[in-house]
């Protein structure tokens, strides 16, 4: 059963444009991890989604009511819409029960006896019941998110959007969000987490967004996505591929320079120093000592270097004629290079490749 | 042991307050009363060439001593009462004073004495604006004067007040019976013995006997308005009066700007000096001649309902004109933001008093409103420029995140700034605006200067009839004192009310769960 649907929503601002066309529909008991680079227009739609903003252009649907038509009472949206922030966001002069109870009280006209009891068996459920009385000045950051959830849930919504809930905890209070998110998966409840934490997203999705690119690059069930994401973009965010492409031009050639921008590279994608080390040496032998000397001083020479999670590797590539830098397999420098890295591997598809692997 | 016995004592608040304001009082006591004595010498008017004089802003002596005494150091204050109150504490020298005042200064002040030459005799007059309407009053009252110089009244008059001291009102108002009748708005110091202060009081003195026969005979109703003397001209330039009956001095300069009556007394001035700096002046004298004598204790008591009623209003108006102000912030973005910013800059950038008298001789100059409204106006303005920056800074002071969270869980606007950001921005600004209307209260102090009858204005009538700056001075700082304090406790209840309890206000009637271990806690 579809809960919400969301038809070709863009979201434009005077210097940014980052939902372009975004269509998805999420489905009753769906917990959709959304993940992608920063900039990428996660929050925005979650702020599109409550309507906090207004789409440019585009439709969402809630149980196939056009809440984005101008004549909607955006208020009923949002009681329908359960929404938890990053920085907690609860009212700080009210204690913990009343955060909760307010809401229904006071929107939706229920017996303040009536919300109490109810407020305090969803603070059973988040284990907070012995806080009821307290202040929210008086709360960890853990605890003032697993009140944030019952206070939005005590609204009984459609759905609950999750923005960043845990990124302003520390490991042990983000452990009790988790779970508290877990329980509420196992009863059904339909959730959209937008988060940055791959573990979140693993731990509590069944089915991932990965927004790239103002759109929907991929959207698929979260055991798959996390094995391996069909989209390249995908793949290279969620192991979190860097590359660095350079030029080389014999005769321009300055060992310095070179040095320099790989080190800062290595630095900067924090390479244990040993691996970079390696790296480093390895090319600097492998095109200094075995190329230069085999082509002319105007030869192009790429350089491409890729770093992720799962892998080091470093691609040479030289136009001109034919041949392997390393033919012979007893050669010093083969030795060398053999040792330094994992795996070597020419082969020509129409210009010279080299392909290393590092670890 | 007894110094716990001091702690604990010093602790209780009432007892604090009450050791402090004794300790105070010993000390302006032991001030006036055991200051040594001088020996006597022979005086004469080249004696004060060097000294410092003391005399009344705007009076003509001014010009005189500048003549006299090109050397001496002149300093100014805003009545007789506060130059003689200098002159007995040492302060200055000497002052110049008309002869006939000296009569009645000369009896209160024993101490005091007066050189014989006489100085600079000048005529009186009645003061009138320049116009038309007011020619006509002012041959009217020539006329007066005229005939009661022929019929002998003049000289009953003129030997009541004139030549004795302690005279006593001897012209009633006349009950006018029905019919339309003119009413005369005529500006008075109340400060100068004995031709305008205060008896009873009620304004009396040469002056207003005068000018009440004038109206008994002219068919005219009546009232008095007791104004600084230094604002008594410009209140008649600038047509606030219809006329000025205040011992006024008729000078060429003077007549640029009104018009003068005919000569009604003639006056010289003396120099006056202390002669005997160890007065005989009891404690208890002090006290009766301030409140008990002419029951002044009443002009206390209404002095401090106007000073109630003025703060009461400008606060109430004020915080309601501030939240007006904080919505058109709101609601009208950049536009309300800019007028807002003016507006407060402007109050927050002119001395008070300088807005009140410009209300009051120039913006409502001719329109009637009563002194006490015009005061009103301007502390509402001034306090709602105060109040609106505090409120704002309070409501800034809530994040914007809270409002989110509200709209979010389906509260509309207005509810979720009712429910949650107003109450968070309570807690902020209400320190601040315990502050201001504390400030507002004491700020009401200079509205004596519009005429306005106000505690401290009672506390100067007071000086200027009994020559005695202690009791009337302190006795109105200890009022004041209170009613920052009444102010603060009340406001201070209000903010423990707003701020956030064990139990919280949304509980009350709901029957909690028993904590774990059985304590309940039931509340209703």
């Amino acid at each position: 059963m579809t809960v919400i649907r969301i038809e070709h929503l863009r979201k434009e601002y005077e210097l940014d444009t980052p939902i372009k066309d975004l269509s998805v529909e999420i489905n009753k008991g769906d917990i959709i991890a959304v993940i992608g680079p920063s900039g990428t227009g996660k929050s925005t739609l979650l702020r599109l989604l409550n309507l906090m903003e207004e789409p440019t252009a585009g439709d969402i649907y809630l149980d196939e009511e056009r809440i984005t038509a101008p004549d909607f009472d955006k208020k009923l949206a949002r009681q329908k819409i359960g929404m938890v922030f990053q920085n907690f966001s609860l009212f700080e002069h009210l204690n913990v029960i009343e955060n909760i109870m307010i809401a229904p009280v006071m929107i939706l006209g229920m017996s303040k006896q009536e919300a109490y009891d109810k407020g305090m068996e969803l603070l059973d459920l988040v284990e907070l019941s012995d806080r009821s009385l307290s202040y929210p000045s008086e709360l960890s950051g853990g605890q003032k998110q697993r009140v944030a959830i019952a206070r939005a849930i005590a609204m009984e919504p459609k759905i609950l959007l999750l923005d960043e809930p845990t990124s302003a905890l520390d490991p042990r209070m983000k452990q009790e969000v988790v779970r508290i998110l877990i329980k509420l998966a196992s009863m059904g409840t339909t959730m959209m987490i937008v988060t940055h934490e791959m573990e979140l997203a693993r731990s509590i999705g069944n089915r991932v967004l990965y927004l790239d690119k103002g759109g929907v690059e991929e959207d698929g069930p979260a055991s798959e996505f996390f094995e391996l994401p069909k989209s390249p973009l995908a793949k290279a965010f969620l192991f979190r591929e860097h590359k660095l492409a350079r030029e080389i031009l014999p005769v321009q050639y300055s060992y310095q320079q070179f040095l320099v921008e790989l080190t800062e590279f290595f630095l900067e994608h924090m390479l244990p120093s040993k691996l970079s080390y390696k790296m480093i040496c390895t090319l600097e032998e492998l095109i200094v000592n075995c190329i230069f000397p085999k082509v002319s001083q105007d030869n192009k020479i790429n350089v491409e270097i890729l770093h992720s999670d799962r892998e080091n590797s470093a691609v040479i590539s030289y136009c001109g004629e034919n041949f392997d830098p390393l033919p012979d397999e007893d050669s010093l420098e083969r030795k060398i290079i053999l040792g330094m890295s994992d795996n070597y591997h020419y082969e020509n598809k129409g210009e010279n490749v080299i392909t290393l692997s590092f670890s | 042991m007894i110094s716990d016995f001091v702690r604990k004592l010093w602790l209780k608040k009432s007892t604090g307050v009450f050791l402090f304001f004794s300790i105070v009082v010993i000390i302006a006591v032991l001030i006036t009363f055991l200051t040594p004595a001088h020996a006597e010498e022979e005086l004469t008017l080249d004696s004060f060439s060097h000294s410092t004089i003391g005399l009344v802003t705007g009076a003509t002596q001014a010009e005189m001593a500048a003549e006299m005494y090109p050397e001496a150091k002149i300093r100014y204050f805003s009545g007789l009462a506060d130059v003689l109150a200098a002159l007995d504490a040492g302060q200055i020298d000497c002052t110049i004073i008309p002869y006939f005042a000296s009569i009645q200064y000369l009896e209160d002040y024993p101490n005091f004495a007066v050189l014989k030459d006489e100085l600079y005799p000048c005529e009186m007059g009645l003061a009138f604006p320049k116009n038309k309407e007011s020619d006509e009053l002012r041959q009217q009252v020539n006329e007066y004067l005229a005939a009661i110089r022929a019929d002998g009244t003049y000289e009953k008059l003129e030997n009541n007040w004139l030549k004795e001291p302690n005279a006593s009102p001897m012209v009633e108002k006349k009950d006018l019976g029905p019919g339309e009748h003119k009413k005369l708005i005529v500006a008075t110091s109340g400060t100068f013995v004995p031709f305008s202060y205060i008896f009873n009081g009620e304004p009396a003195g040469f002056d207003i006997d005068f000018v009440t026969g004038f109206c008994n005979a002219y068919d005219y109703d009546l009232e008095f308005k007791i104004m600084d003397f230094n604002s008594i001209l410009l209140a008649v330039a600038t047509g606030q009066c219809d006329m000025a009956s205040s011992h006024l001095s008729i000078t060429e300069e003077r007549k640029e700007s009104v018009d003068f009556s005919d000569c009604y007394a003639m006056n010289y001035n003396l120099l006056m000096y202390k002669a005997d700096k160890t007065a005989e002046n009891t404690l208890a004298s002090s006290f009766y001649k301030t409140f008990v004598k002419e029951a002044r204790w009443k002009m206390i008591v209404n002095g401090l309902g106007v000073t109630v009623l003025i703060t009461v209003l400008s606060g109430l108006f004020g915080t309601l004109l501030a939240a007006l102000i904080c919505l058109f912030r709101k609601k009208c973005g950049k536009i309300g933001n800019t007028v807002s910013d003016i507006f407060v800059r402007i109050f927050q950038g002119t001395p008070i008093l300088v807005i009140l008298l410009i209300f009051y001789y120039v913006i409502f100059a001719h329109t009637g409103l009563s002194d006490v409204l015009v005061a009103v106006v301007v502390f509402t303005l001034n306090s709602a420029a105060f109040f609106s920056e505090g409120f704002m800074s309070g409501i800034k002071a809530v994040p914007a995140s809270q409002m989110e969270a509200a709209l979010a869980l389906g509260f509309d606007e207005k509810k979720a700034f009712r429910l949650f950001v107003l109450p968070q921005a309570e807690i902020h600004f209400l320190p601040v605006y315990r502050g201001e209307m504390i400030s507002l209260l004491k700020g009401t102090s200079i509205v004596g200067y519009i005429a306005i009858h106000d505690l401290t204005k009672a506390g100067d009538l007071i000086r200027s009839s009994t020559f005695e700056a202690l009791f009337p001075l302190l006795i109105i700082a200890i009022i004041y004192f209170l009613l920052s304090w009444l102010i603060y406790t009340l406001l201070r209840k209000a903010e423990k009310r707003v701020k956030p309890k064990p139990g919280g206000h949304f509980l009350k009637n709901v029957t909690l769960r028993p904590r774990e271990g059985g304590n309940d806690c039931d509340q209703n």
